[in-house]
């Protein structure tokens, strides 16, 4: 783990929105740096701007959002800069990608989830037709899906809670990229089904060298996962340390606060 | 599926027996004498008393029908007394089928074509004048009644392009006015719902999947946003078909079209029982089987019906 | 009761009012209808049947163009189009809001029922399935050609109809709001099944009902002009927007009589775009993701 160099490095980010004709700051000046191999959690109350700041990190913001200044430093590159389709092309899937919070909505009803991991493949490494189902289905499998090539054919509906997400962290996987995105991956999933999901994250880093950003509210969660925490408040991030120095030895008001909402420690 | 299929199946078959005794019931409720046609005046008591006697319109009423049901199964669909008094019906419609249907299909075709292609570019936020324009055709379309555009069309346009008022069958510049007519409704109800589903679709977490997997917009349009927008469309196969049927009815006697919209008109001027009779059964079962094919083609294209219910909506 | 200061009413109207278009049609309306009702009343307005015959000559004052005497000329017996047209329209008008109260009555009830009272769901959802397989228009036709001519004709076959769409639009909202969780808290704290349906049920039904009748009632004229241009319509005697436009039909192609084409269309354009706009407008303004 080479920790030297950031792999992403985020510059007083600012980032608006226009809700009903007014604008609203919702990152306000964000600086993170997010190191090769590690897995960062960032943390904080529900409703603010941690899926804003994920998905502006693929260029997935929604139509009223823009980046009004700041820089995300990636391979030498400022992707906040990037506004055509091209550019980002670069970087979605391959360098960066992500792990939607809702499994259900996060895959085509009307596609098999098979297709929809392949699609994947295709794009980034490649191959055609049945050269494409087989590693589909390794991913799969790797991905902790045991009877990959039975349910290749299925449709999202037909698959509990637990595997379609499982589904949707291959179809990640599949694009070989070097930053994996989470947010709140396991919100929507039972207390049991979390665990497996989080172990499984866990050995796949291992295996794959993924570099983990991951986004939950729910601390008891990030302490499983990650290396790192950065505390985001009001748009900034206004705590950041190992997983240690933040849960034992927090320093910012609001970390306090926040840890002190939880039933143990 | 297949359990689904044949219940629907059953269902349209209930609705097409509901359909041949309320028809049967309603016409034997009107005047009896209304059968003698245009020899009402010329026959004395008993004479009309024979005919009706022979009709068979004396016996019970299960009797009759029994009878009726048993007639229609077999093609026969009476014969005509004030149109051309003595014709069988079914001999009548064989010449008329051919152009309400060909213009029917021809409308449809054109409207789903044009109002899908349509909605699909108003979705796609690039080209702010179309969506303005497209939005303005909507409402026109959706708020002035069919009859008024169809006649104002028929004069105004036809002067301006100096196109024939009538429809001619050999000459095919006279099909382009009724057709495009015929079609301007429907297009418009496939624009308008295909770019709401569009729009919708565009806003779920699955396209925002796709594109951070790396696809292009353009693919993402393609690939997933298309199907997905274009398979819940089918629903409206069927009023379109009826819409279409209701228009053709206005249209063939505006332009002269002999199909069988024209021979309603006349059939029911004439007060012709059977062969409105005859007319509305074919009617009803060209929108039963709409229905029916609307229904199974959403089965078949919707995995999500195949399995189960769609949250106990209907 | 906490009171979070959101009231959906309150909402919905703020977010009708701020459609300029909207307004203005539905200002146009309501000035329209009052002025329907009170014309007859008015000085100097003619009867819609009499003919009208020239002093002089005794001649009827047949196809005369719109002028002093007759501000929207005669028709082609010599009758006053000015008092047809308006004696047409609250024919047309009439029958159109009577058949959409109808079917916001009886569709309500039955929706109710139908998503309601769980007993009864399969039943009438097996009904309904087979109803809703009939073509609405070819069950009009042959309504309107088996009874006799006639404004209650009219209003019937189309009230027979009709509710069956309301009946399942309500009946949807229904089970959808009957198994949410807090009508499930609501029922085990003890609330009876009527305030539940009060309190949770109501608004957002209402808000339906009332976007359904502001369609239905173009719906309906729609329904009628189609009839009377098939021949089963009201009688001649009673003018209506129907009538009225298949009489002028036939002077289209002679441009000093076009006139009496004209008028009737343009009104009947006038009041099916305003009621289509001010439909919109209002479903807009009633669903709830458009409220801040």
């Amino acid at each position: 783990m080479s920790r030297s160099e950031p792999l992403l490095c985020i510059e007083d980010l600012v980032i608006k929105f226009k809700v009903r004709g007014q604008t609203i700051e919702v990152i306000r000046g964000l600086s993170l740096k997010l190191y090769r191999g590690e897995s960062l959690a960032i943390v904080g109350e529900s409703g603010a701007g941690k899926s804003v700041l994920a998905k502006a990190l693929i260029g997935a913001l929604d139509k009223n959002g823009w980046i009004d200044s700041g820089r995300i430093i990636y391979e030498g590159m400022d992707i906040a800069k990037f506004q055509a389709e091209d550019d980002w092309l670069k970087i979605r899937g391959r360098e960066i990608a992500m792990v939607f919070q809702e499994p259900m909505t996060a895959l085509n009803p009307l596609k098999t989830i098979g297709n929809q991991v392949e699609e994947a493949i295709v794009l980034h490494e490649g191959y055609r037709g049945r050269d494409a189902r087989e590693r589909a289905i390794k991913v799969l499998e790797n991905a902790g899906i045991e009877d990959a090539r039975k349910l290749y054919k299925k449709y999202p509906h037909e698959l509990s809670g637990g595997m379609r997400q499982r589904v949707v962290i291959a179809a990640a996987l599949a694009c070989r990229p070097k930053i994996l995105i989470c947010d709140e991956p396991t919100t929507a999933l039972d207390v049991t089904i979390q665990a497996q999901i989080l172990k499984l994250l866990n050995r796949l880093q291992e295996e794959y060298k993924l570099t983990i950003l991951f986004i939950s509210h729910d601390l008891g969660v990030v302490a499983k996962v990650a290396d790192r925490v950065a505390v985001m408040y009001c748009g900034k991030i206004v705590e950041a340390g190992s997983v240690k120095e933040i849960f034992y030895n927090p320093r910012d008001p609001y970390t306090i606060s926040l840890l002190s909402k939880l039933p143990y420690i | 599926m297949i359990r689904y299929i044949s219940s629907r199946l059953i269902q349209s078959v209930i609705t097409l027996f509901a359909v041949l005794t309320i028809v049967f019931m309603l016409m034997r409720l009107m005047p009896v004498e209304g059968y003698l046609g245009e020899s009402y005046d010329k026959l004395d008591e008993i004479q009309r008393e024979k005919i009706i006697e022979n009709l068979g319109l004396k016996d019970p009423i299960h009797v009759q029908l029994k009878k009726f049901y048993k007639r229609v199964a077999s093609g026969d669909l009476g014969v005509s007394i004030a149109y051309r008094p003595g014709v069988p019906v079914a001999e009548i419609l064989k010449s008329k089928i051919p152009y309400s249907l060909g213009f029917g299909i021809a409308s449809l075709s054109i409207s789903i074509i044009s109002g899908i292609t349509l909605g699909i570019f108003m979705a796609d936020s690039e080209g702010k004048i179309l969506k303005r324009v497209g939005n303005i055709y909507i409402i026109l379309i959706n708020s002035i009644p069919a009859a008024i555009y169809y006649i104002l069309i028929q004069f105004y346009i036809t002067d301006i392009f100096k196109l024939p008022m009538l429809f001619y069958i050999d000459r095919p510049i006279s099909w382009i006015l009724p057709v495009l007519s015929l079609s301007l409704g429907t297009t418009a109800t496939y624009a308008l719902w295909m770019k709401r589903y569009m729009v919708d679709e565009l806003n779920k977490d699955y396209v925002k999947l796709a594109m951070a997997k790396g696809l292009k917009r353009r693919e993402v349009m393609k690939k997933h946003v298309f199907l997905n927008a274009f398979v819940p469309m089918i629903q409206y196969l069927p009023s379109s078909i009826l819409f279409t049927i209701s228009g053709s009815i206005y249209i063939e006697s505006l332009y002269s079209i002999p199909g069988m919209g024209g021979l309603l008109v006349e059939a029911v001027q004439r007060q012709d029982n059977p062969l409105v009779e005859a007319i509305v059964l074919i009617y009803s079962s060209i929108g039963i089987i709409g229905m029916l094919a609307g229904d199974v083609l959403m089965a078949i294209l919707d995995p999500r019906i195949k399995l189960g219910k769609r949250e106990g909506r209907i | 009761m906490m009171n979070s200061g959101y009231s959906y009413w309150n909402s919905t109207i703020r977010a009708f009012m701020k459609n300029k278009v909207s307004l203005f049609f539905m200002a146009l309306m309501a000035v329209f209808i009052v002025f329907i009702i009170i014309q007859p009343y008015l000085p100097n307005q003619k009867s819609p049947n009499v003919i009208y015959v020239d002093d002089t000559t005794g001649l009827q004052l047949i196809n005369m163009p719109p002028g002093r005497e007759f501000w929207f000329g005669t028709n082609s017996i010599g009758q006053d189009m000015w008092a047809r047209i308006w004696s047409g329209t609250r024919t047309s008008l009439f029958i159109g809001i009577i058949v959409a109260l109808w079917e916001n009555a009886i569709g309500l009830i039955i929706g109710v029922i139908w998503g309601y009272v769980r007993r009864l769901e399969n039943i009438i959802t097996s009904i309904y399935n087979v109803i809703n397989n009939l073509p609405r228009v070819i069950i009009l036709i042959l309504l309107a050609y088996t009874m006799k001519p006639g404004v209650l004709t009219m209003i019937f076959t189309m009230c027979i109809t009709g509710w069956l769409d309301t009946a399942r639009i309500v009946r949807n909202i229904v089970v959808i709001i009957r198994d949410r969780e807090y009508n499930i808290a609501s029922r085990i704290l003890g609330t009876p099944a009527y305030r539940i349906i009060y309190r949770n049920i109501l608004p957002y039904l209402v808000s339906v009902l009332v976007l359904k009748a502001t369609l239905s009632i173009p719906a309906a004229i729609g329904y009628e002009v189609f009839l009377t241009y098939i021949g089963l319509g009201l009688p001649l005697s009673i003018p209506s927007l129907g009538n009225l436009i298949n009489e002028g039909r036939g002077y289209i192609t002679v441009p000093s009589l076009r006139y009496q084409l004209m008028i009737p269309a343009m009104v009947l354009s006038i009041i099916t775009v305003s009621f289509y706009a001010i439909g919109n407008a209002f479903a807009d303004a009633s669903d709830p993701r458009n409220h801040f």
